[in-house]
């Protein structure tokens, strides 16, 4: 009974581990207490068909329940996820079939242990993991699976990758009821309920963590889609007016049609309003604040080459902090070009493969001491506090690089993935 | 000389090679003209190789590739010394960040007297010796980059200990003194007074008797010994 309990604790954990990972992997969220009854009967299920059923099978029932949980949550094709299943557990097979080769050829080499074969599985385990990890360090190796991971759809990469963490975490699955007589085996089942308990509560932290950071940036989540508002009504607004003066403007005399074109001019989108477009999406709100307080005589200029939602692309934490660095660099620069000849502020979005790029960029005019700019209250304005670079520098988990180049100064603020 | 062509629209591409071959005639001179449609492991390879100076047409918008501002940037993490000309169609204020951060020669518009301009700008580039040196210095939040020819003089603020940088535009404090600026900046760079260095390419006039220089900009600076007079005459004929 004692046994059967340890089981089923055991698959609980793992369960809820496998969909936090999830979750993480797939920046989508998964509410695990909505699930609590699903995962407790599926355990139940595994824990009673485990003692009949080979654990090979056993682990296919899994699959076939985190297929139908993973559904629900991934916009995927039934055909694209059972083909990816299937090549998975192709592979995993084969894996599993080595390792089943080679701890018999151990277990033929050394009879007298075979009390330990749980371990010896195990270690079996271990070493193939080990293999497989060196090949992929190979340049071409990883080529190869690049390319093929490449031609996988987004959705179907998330699928890939939990599928082989399940996968993963069943080639040290050492747990088999018939060796519970066994205290070794007892001591390995309460070392993996320690490890994955311990991981557990790592995750809850970190969730919780992530709960905290979410509430604070509600506000910044909230300001940017009220800014998005105010400049879509605006835009209405101002394109029901123009065609409304144009209308009047045909039954006017030459000096109201006069003073109708000035109208119209004022009311046609500055260049700045343009570059709106070329923000992208959860930090056009914050950006088109700035701009709009900007000095008149400041020319701005975006480019951006960020395709999705920033939301999508960083982390709830790294949104936050993206925000904060951004609007100090632009103000700074606003009032730094303001004084320059030019008048030019150029923001630059990028996006890497684990990072993403704004470089923000202006020209500007006047003395600077390279040795004590970004220090603590060095500033070059005449009201300033000298704290907004400095803040800058201090930031927990944000890296920034400034240069000047010539008459341009450049900050690049590098947020990862 | 060495002319490297990234353009993936063929009929740009044959405008380009006309006016090259037009140009090597002319000049006498033996042109190798190397096309790329898009960034690639040959052109990485073509970037890397530092042995020769070089041309680069880049065109930005590029299909299936890396802009040609990104190329740009590549380049310019190898080397100074090649030309960059940039055949797009933006505007000026793209222009003018792009030229300063890259060293752009020239911008020209592709569908707008193409022919011409590149002509023009092969010309320049053929006969004048373009100046690409820069001054780095880096401290512990920012690194400084300036090119030489920008820099008019460099005093040594005894009182502050710091030594101020001028350009045309602005000023830069560095913790360098002179003698280690000296040796980092070429020999157009002059000793005039104890606590002052000129370029000379951008002084106007020497005046011992008041101990004054007037650069090109109209500047005055009231650093010039009559102690240094015979090495400056010296340097400066």
């Amino acid at each position: 009974m004692l046994e059967q309990l340890i089981l089923l604790i055991t698959y609980i954990i793992t369960q809820i581990i496998i969909l936090k990972i999830y979750s993480n992997l797939s920046k989508k969220e998964i509410k695990i207490r909505k699930l609590t009854c699903l995962i407790i009967i599926t355990s139940l299920i595994e824990t009673i068909i485990e003692k009949e059923i080979p654990s090979a099978l056993n682990g296919l029932i899994c699959i076939i329940y985190f297929i139908i949980i993973i559904k629900t949550k991934l916009k995927i094709e039934i055909k694209q996820m059972l083909y990816y299943t299937l090549v998975i557990w192709l592979i995993g097979s084969i894996i599993d079939v080595t390792i089943m080769y080679s701890y018999n050829s151990l277990v033929k080499i050394i009879p007298i242990i075979s009390e330990y074969r749980v371990i010896y599985k195990s270690i079996c385990s271990i070493i193939l993991v080990l293999v497989l990890v060196i090949l992929t360090k190979n340049k071409k190796v990883k080529e190869i699976i690049e390319k093929g991971y490449n031609k996988v759809k987004e959705e179907g990469k998330t699928y890939l990758k939990i599928i082989a963490i399940i996968l993963l975490y069943y080639m040290f699955d050492a747990v088999s009821v018939s060796n519970l007589k066994s205290k070794e085996t007892i001591l390995i089942i309460i070392l993996t309920i320690i490890i994955m308990t311990s991981n557990l509560i790592w995750y809850l932290i970190k969730e919780y963590e992530i709960y905290n950071t979410k509430k604070t940036n509600q506000y910044l989540i909230e300001n940017n889609r009220y800014n998005q508002k105010r400049l879509e009504k605006e835009e209405i607004k101002n394109h029901n007016l123009k065609n409304k003066l144009i209308g009047i403007k045909s039954i006017s005399n030459e000096k109201t049609r006069e003073m109708i074109n000035e109208l119209i001019k004022e009311i046609s989108k500055t260049k700045e309003e343009e570059q709106i477009k070329n923000i992208p999406i959860g930090l056009d709100g914050l950006i088109y604040e700035h701009i709009k307080r900007s000095p008149k005589e400041v020319k701005i200029m975006i480019d951006n080459k960020i395709n999705s939602e920033i939301y999508k692309v960083i982390r709830t934490s790294q949104y936050n902090i993206l925000c904060e660095s951004l609007g100090i660099c632009i103000d700074n620069a606003m009032e730094a070009s303001k004084e320059s000849k030019e008048k030019i502020v150029y923001i630059n979005f990028k996006e890497k493969k684990k990072e993403i790029k704004v470089e923000i960029i202006n020209t500007f005019k006047g003395e600077i001491d390279i040795e004590l700019l970004g220090t603590k209250n060095y500033t070059s304005k005449i009201s300033g506090h000298g704290l907004g670079l400095y803040s800058l520098f201090h930031k927990d988990k944000l890296k920034i690089k400034t240069r000047i180049k010539n008459n341009l100064f450049i900050n690049e603020l590098i947020i990862e993935k | 000389m060495d002319i490297i062509i990234v353009e993936d629209e063929e009929n740009i591409e044959e405008e380009i090679k006309k006016v090259i071959r037009k140009f090597s005639i002319k000049e006498d001179i033996n042109v190798k003209i190397k096309y790329y449609k898009r960034y690639n492991k040959e052109l990485e390879k073509e970037i890397k190789d530092n042995t020769k100076k070089k041309i680069y047409l880049l065109d930005i918008e590029l299909k299936n590739s890396i802009s040609g501002i990104e190329i740009a940037g590549k380049i310019r993490e190898e080397e100074w010394e090649s030309e960059i000309i940039f055949i797009t169609s933006h505007d000026y204020l793209f222009e003018k960040v792009h030229r300063e951060l890259y060293e752009v020669f020239d911008f020209i518009e592709k569908f707008l007297d193409l022919e011409k301009r590149l002509e023009e700008d092969l010309e320049i580039i053929y006969k004048k010796k373009h100046d690409h040196k820069v001054l780095k210095i880096k401290s512990r939040n920012v690194d400084l980059e300036i090119s030489q020819k920008s820099i008019t003089h460099i005093i040594r603020e005894k009182e502050e200990r710091k030594t101020t940088i001028y350009t045309d535009k602005n000023e830069y404090k560095v913790n360098k003194n002179l003698k280690e600026l000296q040796e980092e900046l070429d020999q157009r760079f002059i000793k005039v007074h104890r606590s002052c260095l000129v370029n000379k390419q951008r002084v106007g006039e020497y005046n011992y008797a008041k101990g004054y220089v007037i650069l090109d900009t109209g500047r005055k600076v009231e650093y010039l010994s009559k102690h240094y007079r015979k090495e400056i005459e010296k340097e400066v004929c």
